[in-house]
Order: C-alpha cells, then sequence, then structure tokens
C-alpha cells in the first residue's frame, strides 16, 4: 500500500519549467529524463549527496501526487529509509512531513542538477560525466 | 611466333621504374596484371605499342602526348625507354632470343609543351657470344609483327567494340570489318599485285590510244579528266575517312573515361562504399541512442540512489536493526493475547474464561496494543523491504553491476559509438566530395565534348556520304568511258602486238580480282565459323539449358554476310543490330569472338594484350570468355601467349580459372590512390605506378586497398614500396 498516494509533490517553480526542458517520452529527444518524477528523484539523490535540504518556496508547482511513486515502488522505501534517518521512526506516521523532506532534498539537488544540464549539447552524456566523476571522487 | 619474356619500362607516364615477367608455359599461357582504374593499365599498353612501332603504334589522339610524367619539372631532361625481350620461333621451332630497345629524351618546356630528341630503336639478337645488332630493326619487327596488326594484338576491351559498335555508319563499320580481315590475312600485298596488273592495262589501253588516232584521243583525254576526279575523290574521301576515324577514336577514349567515372568503374565503387558508409553510420546512431536511451535507465534505476543516497540509507536500516535487536519490531504480542482470548486461557495457565477480571486486562491490553502495532507493523514491514533491497544492492556490488562501473562502462560505450560517427561522417563527406567532382566537373566536361564531337562524327558521316555517292557516280562515268574508248580504239588501226598485250593485261586485271574476292569470301568464310563457335561458346549455346546470365537463348547463330557486317541471327528468324540490340556483356563475348577468330584463322601468332576485356561481364559468361581466350592450344595448334589486364572486379568469380591458366600474376598500383583506395602511404612526394609480384588472391603494403578483406584477399607482411 502506497501511504504516499494522496501527498501532492512540488517543485519551486522557478526551476519547473527550466527542469521540464529536460524530460521527454519519447526516445528520440535523447533527454535524460522520461517523466519530472525521475529528474526530481535525481535532485533528491544529489541533495541527499551534498547533505543539504532547502525550503521550497511559497511559489511552487505541483507535478504529480504520491502515487506516481508506486510505479517504482523501492523508492518508497528508500523515502522511508531517508525519513528513518532524517527524523526518526515517529516521522513516518506523518507521511506529509516525508514527502516535504524529500522536496526540501530536491530543492537544494535541481540547481546542481541543472547546472550540468543547462547549456550541454549532450545534456545527458554530460550529466552522467559529472555524476561519474562524483563517484569516482568519493 | 613471337612470344614476349620480360619487359623493363622507364619513365613512360607514371611508370618510372617497372619490370614484368610474362607467361611462357605452354599448358598456361596466361600473364595476368592486376590493377585498378587509374593505375597505368593504360600506359603500360601504351609502353608496349610504343616500343614496337614508335609514335606511329600509339593511337591518333596518343600520338601527339609526351612520354614523360606531367610532375617532371620543366626543363629537366628525361630518358623515356622501354625494353622488351622475346622469342621468335620459325615453323621448324627453332628459336632465338631478341631484346628491343626504345628510347626518346624528352624536356618539358611548358604545361603542354616539349621538346623531343630523335627516338633511338635497337634491335639485338641474343646469342651465346653477346648480342648481335640486326638490322633494320624497324623493318624487321614490322615482318614479325606488322603495324596494322598491332592495333588488335595491342588493345582495350572497349576499342576492340569499334568493330560493331560506336558513333560510325554502317559502312564505316563494314569498312572496318573488312580492313581487319584483309590486314590480318595479308590479302593486302595481293591487291597490291593487282593494282600493278591494272596500271600496266591502264598504260596500254593510253598507248593504244594514242595510236589509234584523234577521235579515240579525244576519249582518252575525257576518261583521264574522268580518272583524275577519281583520284581526287578517292583522296578526299580518304582524308575525310582518316578524319572521322581519329574523331571516333578521340570518342572511344572519352566515352571510355565517361563510363569508368559514371557508369561502370569508380563511380559504381564509390556509391557502393558511401552506401556501405552510410549503413554503418546508422549503425552506429542506433548504438548512440542505445546507450542514451540505457544512460536514461541508470538516471532512474535503484542502483543511482543507492549510489548517492547510502550513507543515509545505511543509517535507516541501522535505526531499523536496533527495533529489531530491542524487540520492538516484529509487533506480534496482538496475535498472541488474541490466541489466548480464543483458547481461554493465558500463557500463564490462568483462565480466561468471561467475565473473568484477567480475561478483562487481557482484553484492555489487546486494544492498547492495537493502537501502537500499526506503527511496529509499517517498521517492520520496511525493515523486511529494506533488508531484501540492502542484499540485492550487495549482490549487484558483488557482480559489478551498480551505478558507477555502469556508467563508466556506457560513458565508454557512447564516446566509441560518437567517434565512429564523426568518423564515418568525415569518410562520407570525403567520399561524396569524391563523387561530387567527378560527376559536376569531369562528367560534365565529358558529356559536353562528347556532344560536339558526336554532332562533328555526324557531319563528317553525312560529307563522306556524298562524297562516294560522286565517287560512284564517276566510276559508273569511267567505266562508260573505257568501254566507248574501247569501241573506238577497235575501230582504229592498232597494232595487233599491243593490241594483244592490251588486252593480256585486261585478262590478267579481271582474274587477279576475282581470285581476290574468292580468297576473301574464303576467309571470310572461316572468320565468320570460327567466330560463331567462340560466341555460342561464351553465350552459352542454345540447347544447353543452364543459361543463367541470359535467361531463354535468343541467339541462334553469328556470322559475316557479303558486305562485311557482322549480323546476329535469332531463332525466330530476326538479325540483331549488334551495335543496339546487344547488351554489354554480348558486345564484349561478340567482339572477342571475332579477333580471336580473325587471330586463328591468319596463323597469327603475336602475344595477345588486352587491357580490360572483361568489364561489364558477370556471372557465367565472364568464366567462359576468359576460359575460351585462355585455352591451352592442343597439339599441332598456334601455340598461345594471351596478357590480359584486369581490375579486381573483374577477377571476382573466376579466380580458380586464374589459378589454373595463369603462369604469372602480377599487381600494378599508383601512389595516388592512397588515402582513399590505398591503405599504406608510399611515401612518395610525387605520382608514381609501381608493380609488386602479390596475385589475384594476396596483397602487400604497396598494393593493399579498402575492402580487400571483404572479397577475401589476403594481405602477406611484404613491404615493397621502397
Amino acid at each position: 500500500m502506497n501511504r504516499y498516494a494522496n501527498q501532492d509533490l512540488f517543485i519551486a517553480r522557478v526551476h519547473h519549467q527550466r527542469l521540464g526542458g529536460f524530460v521527454s517520452r519519447s526516445a528520440q529527444d535523447s533527454q535524460p529524463f522520461a517523466r519530472q518524477v525521475d529528474a526530481w528523484w535525481a535532485a533528491i539523490a544529489i541533495g541527499v549527496q551534498y547533505g543539504e535540504r532547502i525550503p521550497l518556496p511559497t511559489d511552487q508547482v505541483k507535478f504529480n501526487d504520491g502515487s506516481i511513486l508506486s510505479s517504482d515502488p523501492w523508492r518508497i522505501t528508500h523515502l522511508e529509509l531517508l525519513a528513518l534517518a532524517e527524523g526518526g521512526d515517529e516521522m513516518l506516521d506523518n507521511p506529509a512531513e516525508v514527502i516535504r523532506m524529500a522536496s526540501e532534498y530536491a530543492n537544494a539537488g535541481i540547481p546542481r542538477l541543472l547546472d550540468h544540464l543547462t547549456g550541454q549539447p549532450e545534456p545527458t552524456l554530460n550529466l552522467m560525466m559529472k555524476l561519474s566523476a562524483v563517484t569516482n571522487s568519493s | 611466333m613471337m612470344r614476349l619474356l620480360r619487359a623493363h619500362v622507364r619513365n613512360f607516364k607514371l611508370l618510372e621504374d617497372v619490370e614484368l615477367e610474362f607467361s611462357t608455359k605452354h599448358d598456361r599461357p596466361l600473364t595476368v596484371i592486376r590493377a585498378e582504374n587509374g593505375s597505368g593499365k593504360t600506359s603500360l599498353l601504351y609502353a608496349f605499342q610504343w616500343a614496337f612501332h614508335g609514335k606511329d603504334g600509339l593511337p591518333e589522339s596518343a600520338q601527339g602526348l609526351r612520354l614523360t610524367s606531367s610532375a617532371i619539372p620543366f626543363g629537366k631532361a628525361t630518358t623515356v625507354s622501354v625494353t622488351i625481350w622475346f622469342e621468335i620461333a620459325d615453323e621448324h621451332d627453332n628459336t632465338a632470343q631478341y631484346r628491343l630497345i626504345r628510347s626518346v629524351i624528352e624536356t618539358p618546356t611548358t604545361e603542354d609543351a616539349f621538346d623531343s630528341q630523335q627516338e633511338r630503336v635497337r634491335l639485338l639478337k641474343l646469342t651465346p657470344r653477346g648480342e648481335d645488332p640486326v638490322e633494320p630493326a624497324e623493318a624487321t619487327i614490322n615482318v614479325w609483327l606488322p603495324k596494322q596488326l598491332h592495333a588488335v594484338f595491342f588493345t582495350d576491351g572497349d576499342s576492340v567494340q569499334t568493330f560493331i559498335s560506336g558513333q560510325i555508319g554502317q559502312k564505316q563499320r563494314q569498312r572496318r570489318v573488312h580492313d581487319a580481315i584483309r590486314d590480318l590475312l595479308g590479302i593486302d600485298r595481293f591487291r597490291t599485285a593487282a593494282r600493278d596488273i591494272e596500271a600496266a592495262f591502264r598504260s596500254l589501253q593510253a598507248e593504244a590510244a594514242k595510236s589509234g588516232g584523234k577521235d579515240t584521243s579525244a576519249l582518252e583525254d575525257r576518261l583521264d579528266e574522268t580518272r583524275s576526279q577519281i583520284d581526287e575523290l578517292e583522296d578526299d574521301l580518304l582524308r575525310l575517312r582518316q578524319r572521322q576515324a581519329k574523331m571516333t577514336d578521340e570518342r572511344s577514349k572519352w566515352e571510355k573515361e565517361l563510363r569508368e567515372l559514371s557508369g561502370i568503374g569508380d563511380i559504381d565503387e564509390l556509391n557502393e562504399r558511401i552506401e556501405q558508409a552510410e549503413r554503418d553510420q546508422e549503425r552506429f546512431e542506433r548504438q548512440r541512442q542505445a546507450t542514451l536511451a540505457r544512460m536514461r535507465e541508470a538516471l532512474r534505476s535503484e542502483q543511482y540512489s543507492w549510489q548517492f543516497m547510502n550513507e543515509r540509507l545505511q543509517a535507516g536500516i541501522e535505526m531499523l536493526s536496533n527495533l529489531a535487536d530491542r524487540h520492538i519490531i516484529p509487533g506480534t504480542s496482538v496475535e498472541i493475547l488474541k490466541d489466548r482470548l480464543e483458547l481461554d486461557e493465558c500463557i500463564c495457565g490462568e483462565s480466561l474464561a468471561l467475565g473473568t477480571n484477567h480475561r478483562q486486562h487481557v482484553e484492555r491490553l489487546v486494544e492498547e496494543q492495537l493502537r501502537v502495532s500499526e506503527h511496529r507493523q509499517r517498521l517492520t514491514e520496511l525493515h523486511h523491504l529494506a533488508r531484501r533491497a540492502q542484499d540485492e544492492e550487495r549482490s549487484r556490488r558483488e557482480s559489478g553491476q551498480t551505478f558507477a562501473p555502469n556508467s563508466s562502462q556506457l560513458l565508454a560505450e557512447f564516446t566509441d559509438a560518437r567517434d565512429s560517427l564523426r568518423n564515418k561522417g568525415r569518410e562520407i563527406d570525403d567520399l561524396k566530395s569524391r563523387r561530387a567532382n567527378i560527376d559536376e566537373e569531369r562528367v560534365r566536361n565529358l558529356t559536353s565534348k562528347l556532344q560536339d564531337i558526336d554532332a562533328k562524327i555526324v557531319q563528317a558521316h553525312q560529307a563522306i556520304g556524298a562524297k562516294e555517292t560522286e565517287l560512284d557516280q564517276a566510276y559508273e562515268r569511267r567505266a562508260l568511258q573505257e568501254g566507248e574508248l574501247d569501241d573506238a580504239q577497235k575501230e582504229a588501226d592498232i597494232s595487233n602486238e599491243l593490241a594483244l598485250k592490251r588486252d593480256v593485261a585486261q585478262d590478267l586485271t579481271v582474274l587477279v580480282k576475282r581470285v581476290l574476292k574468292v580468297l576473301e569470301n574464303d576467309y571470310v568464310q572461316r572468320v565468320s565459323q570460327r567466330m560463331r563457335d567462340l560466341f555460342m561458346e561464351i553465350v552459352g549455346a542454345p540447347d544447353d539449358p543452364l543459361r543463367p546470365d541470359f535467361g531463354p537463348v535468343l541467339y541462334a547463330g553469328v556470322h559475316i554476310d557479303d558486305d562485311f557486317n557482322i549480323i546476329i541471327d535469332t531463332h525466330d528468324g530476326r538479325r540483331l543490330d549488334p551495335d543496339f540490340e546487344l547488351n554489354g556483356a554480348s558486345k564484349r563475348a561478340l567482339t572477342l569472338s571475332f579477333i580471336w577468330a580473325l587471330m586463328e584463322v591468319s596463323g597469327a601468332t603475336a602475344p595477345r594484350m588486352i587491357d580490360t576485356p572483361l568489364g561489364m561481364v558477370s556471372g557465367g559468361v565472364k568464366s567462359r570468355m576468359l576460359n575460351a581466350v585462355t585455352r591451352p592450344p592442343i597439339d599441332g595448334l598456334l601455340e598461345l601467349q594471351v596478357i590480359l589486364f584486369l581490375t579486381r572486379s573483374e577477377l571476382r568469380d573466376v579466380e580458380d580459372l586464374i589459378d589454373e591458366r595463369a603462369g604469372t600474376v602480377m599487381t600494378l598500383s599508383c601512389s595516388e590512390h592512397y588515402p582513399v583506395d590505398l591503405t599504406y602511404s608510399w611515401s612518395t612526394d610525387y605520382p608514381v605506378s609501381r608493380i609488386c609480384s602479390c596475385d589475384h588472391r594476396h596483397s602487400c603494403y604497396t598494393c593493399a586497398r579498402r575492402y580487400d578483406d571483404r572479397h577475401g584477399v589476403i594481405f602477406q607482411d611484404l613491404d615493397t614500396r621502397r
């Protein structure tokens, strides 16, 4: 059961349009992400990597709701492990709080993600190279 | 029988220093020189033509050209020389060896002009004592290899076709066939005798006319005038025909070049390479796209999440483990208490019957536990899922399937595909630009030249037709006047002796002309029959059920008619025009059959050197054609020596026959073909053609070409470039 299905997923409006430029369902477009939620999750991971959470501004855009997480159930597991590590087991009783935590990590990760993508002739390749460099140095 | 042994060509066009050996084996009469277009085949053919007969031996279009390479700087005197070792066998099979050397010093002065010193020719007989000069050299060579014949013996696949096709009228074709038969069969000497006798007859006739008085004298004057007109008309006609022949020769050369450029030669190979490169490009693009798709998968994968959040995820798992260690999870007490209530007995043995205080206490405990169990249940479930996810990630790590190695692998694959795409793109650009150059410049130029010369050939053809009509009328007038004169002379008082001489001369003239006609007819029949046999063998006999190349056999036979037309007969009684109604392969088959028949019937036994004889021919026809022209002679028949210049494409599918028939195979290549076609550079700073000993199945650093491996040519590590 997905306890986050009723939670709306938001990102800051300032990032929404720019990030949307790197999302396409068509494989021919060669964009790095097929769905907004994939870009959002990639940003969460980057935020966590840098240990940085930035609260969402009031000007935000809903891009989906938590039911989308059911398409990759491991994400719910990872989300809850992250919540445990961040706020202890009580945090799990509050799905809204869990999603807020994830959104703050994403909000910190998105600008770094956009830095690797914007202005690149091959954005997917560049992102992979940058991430590969991070993994090799860590 | 003349048989070539070896040759050494120096500074002839791009043939700076080329040595050749020829097969002299009875059972392997074939020598193959493998060479692609532009490697120096035509230069080599010209070198032999020049060696035997000087510049007169070259095609008219090449007679005014310089023999040295255009890369030789202005003012530098260069010696061009061709040396040929050969043997001559007489009818008793006594053989003697000779060395022929022709040389000239050329000095280029401007782009188009050059100074040329007198050519030197030496013919030496090789004896145990050394070399004895043979004089006169030119005349002796001309006996062994008559000048008028060598265009048949040293020729190329396109030129031989002019016997049956090309932009010439029917009369010219008839004349060409007639001339070839006459030249090869030695009838010309007989014709000279016929002319001499006719001249004697005329002289006697004039003398008789003079002694016949004024009446016959006037008739004789008119006849003389007509004869002068005929002489002038014949001269005019000869000049016109020579001009037309020169233009036809020129046209044939341009057409050949055009076809090589835009039809059957390089352009086809270029197109094939462009198509292959474009297919490769599509394949690399698919690889690139596939790699990008796998990158997208990697970016949304669980491995990615583990890679960047590992520390925090492990912290979450640690907390769950602590809860498990403290037995807070899994939360199973509610189920145990419910079980005990159903059994009405506590685990301590106390009764839990309805209404007892103990039962009420346990029921309160159940309610309390239910409130916290949802939380524990969630943690228990998470603990279970987290452990499973952790085990899976551990297993991926052990097999190297985590995000980091995957991303490195994907980056390498992407870089490979992208680099291959770029290289392929550059290759395609290069090939297309080469094709564009061919198409847009040379082809347009050649097409325009061909259009111009076609118009001029048609004009010359019309002028020849008009002149022939005029000449026919003059012949008729002469015959009439000769009759009148004869009658007048009979009436006049001519001495018996003079009249007798005149009549004998007249009878001899008629006799010789008739004998000449019989001889020609006999030869024509024999050539015709032999040509038919060879042609039908090559294209497939009519009753041969296996005719893969031509479909249903159309041809019933082929013959030369009384007017020297080469005629193709069909099964349904039609006659085909070889120029328009034969495909390219059949044209080659027919013309080769014709000249092979000529050579066999004439008994001429010079070497036969043909450049690109198998162009436009493929499949069974190709192997049957090669089989027919290289078959070793059976006892009692003429000895044979065949030297063929063949491209890789001509050699394809007949390699086994070459193995069987060729005593020698060599390869001629040109440095200019690097890097587009040749694989290795020769490091020369000027264009040059060189020969190597590679046969049709091998290549080396000199001759290896791109795509050789695709056709099974094996590279051997021999560096013959220097």
